[in-house]
């Protein structure tokens, strides 16, 4: 016959987390590491509370047989564990029930609330491979997030390129088509406060290349397109067409005398004389201009050459005019 | 070979050699600078042009480099962590090398470590890795020795023909670094 302090023992080594009940529901032993979370309980209703279950002072038996047992542990409420009960017979070890824990996926939690090592579980226990694996998982998340940023990074890179002139910064005829297409999203709605178009069109920028070479002219379309920012708003999108030919997209501005207004100070704003290497140069810019509230419904390619007819009658009416497609509009005269 | 091998040995240039050194190694081999894909499969003989010009210019040949990326490894905060739950002592830790590929496989699945064997040998260790290619017994070597520090023992490796011999001499070296298995992960994003 075994002592009874060698068995708990020996339970001990083999099974940190488990629990020998008398058959009242005391606590005959109970494994070092199952210690660490009851405390110094002296009674299984003390420690615990079995959910879906009676107390243990009337169903010790119904313990030593379940299958699967979950008992929250009543110090620390958000700990449940897991286990499984055996009968004792009542001869040599006076009855009473055999049940082993585990935390089962609260496993991490329990780890850190009690403050765990790797010698309070068994070997055989996967515990320590659970806590592995989650922490894998942790950081292969993060390698893959961190890798999935820098992919987002070169997207958003690619696609600003692609949308962006390169001489100018500002945007070519794909960025403005896709501006275009985010002001018509509104369109048509009754809140929807339209807008405005602007084909500009430089003057005399031939002379500029050809007097002063083409280093000379790629700085002026450089200095027109950073005035034609400054003279817009952030809402509103700068395009460069390609040659000298630029677009402004203005949302909101649908009154025609405001637009033919700033029309004009743009013209002005490009006429300003440029510092290119020792020579003032010097170019000017026609305009045509359209207005989308001017349409019953809005087609952007239609806009589009409307304003293009309509910086044709200004370019015919000499340089340096703007013209709002439409008849009855307000013409502005070079 | 798997991309994350590839991506180790970028990050590890990177991270040692700095930006230039790992331009020029993408450049001999023909790889895009930008970096390897995590989850694509790659030629094994880009694998080892990585591994040799990466030492080229410090005129270490392609398993010395690979000896010197097992230790950048190992000492990677969040790696080093996971290698520690490997085992609570180094001996644990060098037995326990037998489950190494395993352990990966499960992380990443299709990340396939050529099976590991460790014996006794008297007092010292003997570790054969069932591969052709000696790089994976350099990276396992590079590997061990870095974990040795970190368990606070001193450790000495000996690669022959017959693997890779190991013998801890003072098996309580320094302190080591601490370690606790319920901090948190690192890495985690």
């Amino acid at each position: 016959m075994i002592p009874v302090a060698d068995i708990a023992a020996m339970l001990g080594r083999l099974m940190p987390m488990h629990l020998w009940l008398d058959c009242g529901g005391a606590i005959r032993s109970a494994g070092p590491t199952l210690r660490k979370l009851i405390g110094k309980a002296a009674q299984f209703d003390d420690a615990f509370e079995a959910i879906g279950g009676t107390s243990a002072s009337r169903s010790v038996a119904r313990l030593g047989s379940a299958d699967r047992l979950f008992l929250r542990l009543r110090s620390a409420p958000q700990t449940v564990l897991r286990g499984r009960g055996a009968m004792l017979s009542a001869d040599g070890t006076g009855g009473g029930a055999l049940i082993n824990l585990g935390f089962g996926i609260g496993l991490s939690d329990g780890v850190h609330r009690f403050g765990l090592t790797d010698q309070d579980f068994a070997p055989a226990d996967l515990a320590m491979e659970l806590l592995f694996l989650s922490q894998a998982n942790a950081a292969m998340m993060g390698e893959l997030s961190r890798f999935n940023l820098r992919l987002e990074e070169a997207r958003v890179a690619a696609e600003a390129q692609a949308l962006t002139d390169p001489l100018t910064g500002v945007f070519n005829r794909r960025g403005l088509t896709m501006a275009i297409e985010a002001a018509l999203l509104g369109a048509g709605a009754p809140a929807d406060p339209g807008f405005a178009l602007l084909h500009i069109d430089l003057d005399l920028f031939k002379a500029v290349n050809d007097c002063h070479g083409h280093a000379a002219g790629d700085t002026m379309l450089k200095a027109v397109a950073s005035k034609l920012s400054a003279e817009t708003r952030l809402c509103d999108s700068v395009a460069r067409m390609g040659g000298d030919e630029f677009v402004l997209l203005l949302p909101g501005l649908t009154d025609p005398v405001g637009l033919m207004r700033l029309a004009r100070r743009i013209i002005e704003r490009i006429e300003e004389p440029v510092r290119i290497g020792d020579a003032d140069c010097r170019v000017s810019a026609s305009v045509g201009a359209a207005i989308s509230t001017g349409y019953d419904t809005i087609d952007a390619q239609r806009m589009q050459r409307d304003a293009d007819a309509a910086l044709y009658a200004a370019k015919a009416n000499g340089r340096g005019g703007a013209v709002l497609a439409g008849p009855g509009r307000p013409q502005v005269p070079a | 070979m798997h991309g994350m091998i590839n991506r180790a040995i970028e990050d590890f240039v990177r991270d040692a050699y700095g930006e230039g050194a790992w331009l020029a190694v993408a450049a001999a081999t023909g790889s895009d600078s930008r970096g390897f894909r995590l989850l694509h499969d790659y030629p094994d003989d880009l694998t080892r042009a990585l591994l040799a010009e990466a030492g080229a210019p410090m005129g270490k040949t392609g398993p010395e480099l690979a000896e010197d990326l097992g230790a950048w490894l190992a000492a990677q905060s969040g790696l080093r962590r996971l290698l520690r739950f490997a085992g609570s002592d180094f001996s644990e830790f060098v037995l326990s090398l037998v489950e190494l590929p395993g352990r990966l496989r499960m992380v990443i699945p299709g990340l396939d470590l050529p099976p590991v064997q460790v014996e006794l040998e008297g007092e010292d260790y003997r570790i054969r890795i069932a591969s052709a290619d000696p790089l994976w017994l350099h990276a396992v070597a590079g590997m061990l020795q870095a974990m040795a520090d970190d368990y606070g023992v001193l450790a000495v490796l000996a690669l022959d023909r017959d693997g890779l011999r190991l013998s801890v001499p003072l098996s309580a070296y320094t302190e080591g670094r601490p370690f606790s298995i319920s901090d948190p992960a690192v890495g985690a994003a």
